[in-house]
């Protein structure tokens, strides 16, 4: 219960407190941890080698880059999978588990895959599990259990609170590491707002791990690489312009400057003029044989778990490196305390003078011209088998380092779609030339050792870093080990890609196959597709495949960069829930009176309040009221209003008379029904129009389309948000109304179809006298900060009268007795005014208007589908869009049915063949939707079946 | 029930609900918009120090939609600048006029009833929208940060300038924004149509709670 054995004594740029411990599980056992720790920096102090088992082969995988850049410790953290243990801080109480392993990353039954890599060969998805056909159902349940990449756990979700932020700044800089603090300091000084964005808890980039002193920049040059680093901090903070985004990854670069950046749980969408990338270099692995084990880093992983958390990944290393960069590396680990007792280069000369003697002294074993062959031992490195000038001997070490020579990271500028173009000088792919507002700084843009780049070689960029760790020198590389071969090395466990389990051997079977160039090699290997996104094994793929089709790197290219540069959570990408919702003013007393709610798009209705049965008699024998504030309601004002109302309607308004309201339905230029409603005259030059809830907003622009550009002198409001409204419907309301209002509400005062404006309930109304449900009505529009008022005051108006609130299933219920129809329910994208029931309203002796041609042309075909009112004579209720059938072919279909309690049946809407459209046609109705085969019977009755000639409504 | 009883309506804010919940003490019996929450003096504080979230109250808004709005609102004294807003004084009263767009104005007034009555009497043509649209008003030094969470607009200082309007969407929902600070305080004011209103109010206090956001009643921008 130890924070471990493997701690060094405190570094000065740690991150740890090492006063505040906490404790956490992985796998069942508890761990200590400082605060400050990442999952695996405590695991590694504590002793833990294996995190993870590979994707196919479910070898054991050590830590490998301790940057977040790796796939290697992908742990499943409180039921999140996939994430990265070396960059997840360590939380006390928290639970981690193994991923990819049966039943544990210790002990992995699966294992077995690793002994049968020859029955699963390059693509062997392609080729294997095919024959015999049969077999397939087995193969597919096997290999849906072992293909994917951790377990969402679907019983429990876990509880994220994803946030969203939005920024806006002239600059915006991708990178903390000295080229980006510099670059940040720079667009500061300038006056710019500035958003630095950094992957790391603290500033300094590279420049963290390095004891080593720094050259370059004045305000840094002499101090230790942590003391620079701290120092850039204090720069930086200390300047307002810029906004400082630590432990954010930026991932992908989009449209019209905008950055995605994931910052814990925010996803921040930054808006810049500017972008600069300074996103650094990395090291690159090596390929040998089993390059994989657990005790088999990046340097820069070992130094990081060193000078971060002081943890010591081992007691005896041994580095392999083809650049002086290695011998830095080399040199920061044994004064950080982590013995090195060999070094391998590749190269057959000896670096610079100092770093060589520097190394010499340490007491460090050269082997120049060397290179490591194969990894021995089981589960964990114990030794490697080195080949140098001929010579093949064995190094004992619990730790193999690979430093290959750093490549320049600059994949979001290629998000852009432009290409990477590789330097020969360098030996190494640059950035595209500066593209509009984005630039390219520091290491990332190829900027190497000043020493070693000839002048005319160097990228033409102001901030360059220190002359750090990851500063290589140029000159031509082969390939290491297992790749290009040595005798007797197959290839077989050098893997190029760690994500997918890809092999130097399977890129070269792959190549023999046909996949010669390196986007088919790709995605017939699928290296650089796993969750790495090549981060890993782009430039080594790359390499590799020159080597083996023998054309220069420059040639074989990059595959394409795409985002996201680092995985992001899907939750993260859709941020908060944040989904509008439309209330009306009377929904609190919906609610306080036990509504059920249904959705009608954004708006909140109430479905029902007590049964349909009781509402529908409430309605019938007493009074009902039921909110229709979501209905659209638009004036209309203007002296051309009467004629534009004509234009955009087969019926006519200009002849309406002030005081009178018309059903109103509209048609496109095709003749198809939009959407219905009410227009009320009340006034010359002024009409309130009513349509359905959904479609408020395509008949508003549909108005405004026709408008513009138009001479007409005409101007629409949207008052839907103004009024809320309520009808009052039953044989009682007129005695509900008569207490609520002075106005005369007799017959003849406020007939049927009058449209006044006047109080209700002390407030200013527009009363029409209208109903939907076949009853005597008033529907009341009042300004909705009164809704509430006005429906207190009708329940307490018809309380003796037995008065009910209504909701919206009842609503539809009423209408079916009375064949009302709803446009969208019962019409569609093809249905027009004559088939459907409405001929009455098309008044085709009017000059013109829209959709006039086209129901001419309804006329003169004659109509072959009728909207028509059934009865259910058989047994069941047959789905909204059941099928009508006729000898088992669909003739037709069901757009609404309900039980109607009244009539003791259900009754519905339905399209069916005009020949079929007669009273007491037998149908023959399909229950569902699907074709099971159950049907019904019904039987056609064109007529409304409750007050058909409408004496209660009119009355 | 008397036939013709005589009626006391009551005007409701949309947040009627929420602001009780929340302990709001009303302006009036016939005005359920809150004047605070029990303690208008922490409220003050909050939006010297955090942000406030104030539903702005009951006032007199008045569409008004034609061509040449310059001359035409110039003729009843009012200053009309699309993409702003304009404080002007009509006798006693004050009448904030926001520039929806070229031929857009929305005429805002907390105090007065009756201007409509006075634009008809200059033959301008003009529709109350009282309670189609709400103010809702996010004040403090937090409160730019609070609606960079949900709002995709440009806030700074060089983009939406003091009185200057934008038509953006906060929390999904589109609404027009007009910066309008307070007493040297930055105030972001946002014109919501009613039945969104509840909905926004909620996604601002889940969110803006992070950074010290409150409901505010409209007593704490009042002077003390």
């Amino acid at each position: 219960m130890s924070s471990g054995p493997d701690r060094l004594t405190a570094r000065p740029g740690e991150l740890i407190n090492r006063d505040r411990r906490i404790g956490f599980h992985f796998d069942g056992k508890r761990y200590d941890a400082y605060q400050g720790d990442t999952v695996a920096s405590a695991l590694a102090a504590a002793g833990v080698r294996a995190f993870s088992r590979s994707f196919k082969y479910h070898r054991p995988r050590g830590l490998l880059c301790c940057a977040g850049r790796c796939p290697n410790c992908m742990v499943e953290v409180d039921g999140i999978p996939n994430v990265r243990a070396c960059t997840e801080t360590a939380r006390d109480g928290m639970h981690v588990r193994g991923q990819n392993a049966w039943p544990s990353v210790r002990s992995d039954a699966l294992a077995v895959f690793d002994r049968f890599d020859r029955l699963l060969p390059v693509g062997f998805y392609y080729k294997t599990f095919i024959r015999p056909r049969w077999l397939w159902p087995l193969y597919e349940g096997v290999l849906r259990r072992l293909a994917g990449l951790g377990r969402i756990n679907s019983e429990s979700r876990p509880e994220l609170h994803p946030r969203k932020r939005h920024l806006h700044c002239d600059v915006t800089i991708i990178g903390g590491g000295p080229a980006g603090c510099l670059a940040a300091l720079e667009a500061a000084a300038a006056g710019s707002r500035v958003v630095l964005v950094d992957d790391q808890p603290r500033l300094g980039g590279h420049l963290r791990l390095q004891a080593a002193s720094t050259s370059g920049d004045d305000r840094i040059a002499g101090r230790s690489g942590i003391q620079a680093a701290a120092k850039l901090a204090s720069l930086v903070a200390s300047r307002p312009e810029i906004e400082h985004l630590s432990n954010a990854t930026a991932f992908g670069l989009y449209e019209g400057g905008l950055i995605g950046v994931s910052q814990g749980n925010t996803l921040v969408r930054i808006r810049a003029r500017q972008i600069v990338i300074a996103t650094g270099a990395a090291e690159n692995p090596l390929l040998f044989e089993n390059n994989d084990l657990p005790g088999v880093m990046l340097g820069t992983g070992a130094l990081r778990l060193a000078q971060l958390y002081g943890v010591k990944p081992g007691t005896s290393a041994v580095l392999l490196t083809d650049d002086d960069h290695g011998w830095r590396v080399a040199l920061e680990l044994i004064d950080a305390g982590i013995p090195v007792s060999a070094l391998v280069d590749r190269r057959s000369d000896e670096p610079e003078a100092e770093l060589t003697r520097l190394v010499r002294e340490k007491g460090v074993a050269i082997h120049l011209g060397g290179r490591a062959v194969r990894a021995q031992g089981r589960g964990k490195v114990n030794g490697v088998i080195v080949v140098s000038n001929g010579r093949r001997q064995r190094l004992p070490c619990d730790l193999l380092l690979m430093s290959g020579r750093p490549e320049p990271v600059f994949s979001l500028a290629l998000h852009d779609g432009s290409k990477p173009r590789f330097d020969e000088q360098l030996d190494a792919f640059v950035p595209p030339a500066e593209t509009a507002g984005i630039r390219v700084a520091g290491h990332a843009n190829g900027l190497l050792d000043e020493a070693a780049v000839p002048p005319s070689r160097r990228r033409p960029e102001p901030a360059e870093g220190g002359g750090g760790l990851e500063a290589p020198s140029s000159g031509r590389r082969d390939l290491d080990g297992g790749a290009s071969g040595e005798a007797g090395s197959t290839g077989r466990k050098s893997f190029v890609c760690v994500c997918e389990d890809v092999t130097a051997k399977d890129v070269g079977g792959a190549i023999r196959e046909g996949f010669d160039a390196l986007e088919t090699l790709k995605r017939y290997s699928t290296v650089t597709m796993g969750p790495c996104q090549g981060k890993m094994c782009h430039a080594l793929s790359a390499r590799l495949h020159a080597a083996l089709t023998d054309q220069s790197v420059g040639v074989t290219g990059l595959t394409t960069a795409r985002p996201p540069f680092q995985p992001v959570t899907l939750a993260a990408l859709a941020g908060p829930h944040l989904s509008p919702y439309r209330q009306t003013a009377m929904n609190d007393r919906h609610a306080a009176a036990g509504a059920t709610w249904m959705d009608m798009g954004e708006w909140k209705r109430p479905f029902m309040y007590s049964t349909v049965e009781k509402e529908c008699q409430a309605v019938r024998e007493a009074a009902g009221i039921i909110d229709v504030s979501t209905l659209g309601k638009l004036l209309v004002r203007g002296v051309d209003s009467g004629e534009f109302l004509d234009w955009l309607h087969p019926n006519r308004f200009s002849d309406l008379r002030i005081g009178r309201v018309r059903y109103r339905a509209m048609c496109d230029d095709a003749g198809i029904v939009l959407d219905d409603g009410t227009i009320a005259r009340l006034g010359e030059d002024r009409f309130f129009v009513t349509t359905g809830t959904g479609t408020l907003d395509a008949v508003e622009q549909w108005l405004t389309w026709w408008l513009a550009g138009s001479e007409r002198e005409v101007t629409v409001t949207n008052l839907t948000s103004e009024y809320a409204a309520v009808n009052l419907a039953g044989p009682r309301a007129r005695d509900v109304m008569g207490r609520l209002t002075s106005m005369d509400v007799s017959p003849k005062g406020m007939p049927y179809l009058s449209a006044i404006e006047g109080p209700v309930a002390g407030v200013p109304a527009i009363i029409l006298r209208i109903g939907f449900v076949g009853e005597l009505g008033y529907e009341v529009h009042v300004p909705a900060d009164y809704g509430a008022h006005l429906w207190d005051a009708l329940l307490e108006a018809g309380r003796d009268f037995g008065l009910e609130p209504f909701g919206v299933e009842t609503q539809r219920v009423l209408r079916l007795e009375k064949q009302h129809l709803i446009p969208g329910q019962d019409t569609d994208a093809l249905s027009n005014p004559l088939e459907a029931g409405l001929d009455w309203i098309v008044k085709s002796e009017k000059p013109d208007f829209i959709g006039r041609d086209a129901l001419a042309r309804v006329s003169a075909n004659g109509r072959r589908n009728l909207l028509v009112g059934f009865e259910i004579v058989g047994d069941g209720i047959p789905a909204e869009g059941a099928a009508i059938v006729d000898g088992g072919r669909p003739i037709g279909r069901v757009t609404s049915c309900k039980w109607s309690p009244a009539l003791r049946k259900a009754v519905g809407l339905a399209w069916v063949p005009a020949s079929n459209a007669v009273p007491g046609a037998e149908l023959v109705i399909r229950l569902g939707v699907g074709t099971d085969g159950k049907t019904t019977r019904g039987r056609v009755h064109p007529e409304p079946f409750y007050d058909a000639p409408g004496a209660r409504l009119r009355s | 029930m008397r036939v013709n009883a005589s009626f006391h309506p009551v005007r409701r804010s949309a947040l009627e609900a929420l602001h009780a919940r929340a302990g709001a003490h009303w302006r009036s019996d016939t005005l359920r918009w809150p004047l605070h929450y029990g303690d208008a003096a922490q409220e003050r504080a909050a939006i010297r120090e955090t942000a406030g979230l104030i539903d702005l109250g009951p006032s007199e808004k008045l569409s008004v939609r034609q061509s040449d709005l310059v001359s035409v609102l110039g003729k009843a004294g009012l200053d009309f600048k699309p993409g702003q807003i304009t404080q002007n004084l009509m006798g006693r009263t004050r009448v904030e006029v926001w520039g929806i767009a070229p031929d857009e104005a929305l005429l805002v007034s907390l105090q007065a009833i009756g201007l409509s009555d006075y634009l008809d009497s200059k033959e301008i043509l003009n529709v109350s929208v009282s309670s189609a649209l709400y103010l809702l008003r996010v004040v403090g030094p937090r409160a730019r940060r609070v609606l960079t969470e949900l709002c995709p607009l440009d806030l700074g200082e060089n983009a939406l300038g003091p009185d200057r309007l934008a038509h953006t969407a906060v929390a999904n929902v589109p609404v027009t924004l007009g910066r309008q600070d307070f007493d040297g305080l930055p105030g972001f004011t946002i014109l919501v149509p009613r039945d969104y209103a509840a909905y926004l109010w909620g996604g601002l206090l889940g969110n803006g709670r992070a950074h010290g956001l409150q409901p505010t009643g409209t007593l704490a921008l009042e002077r003390g």
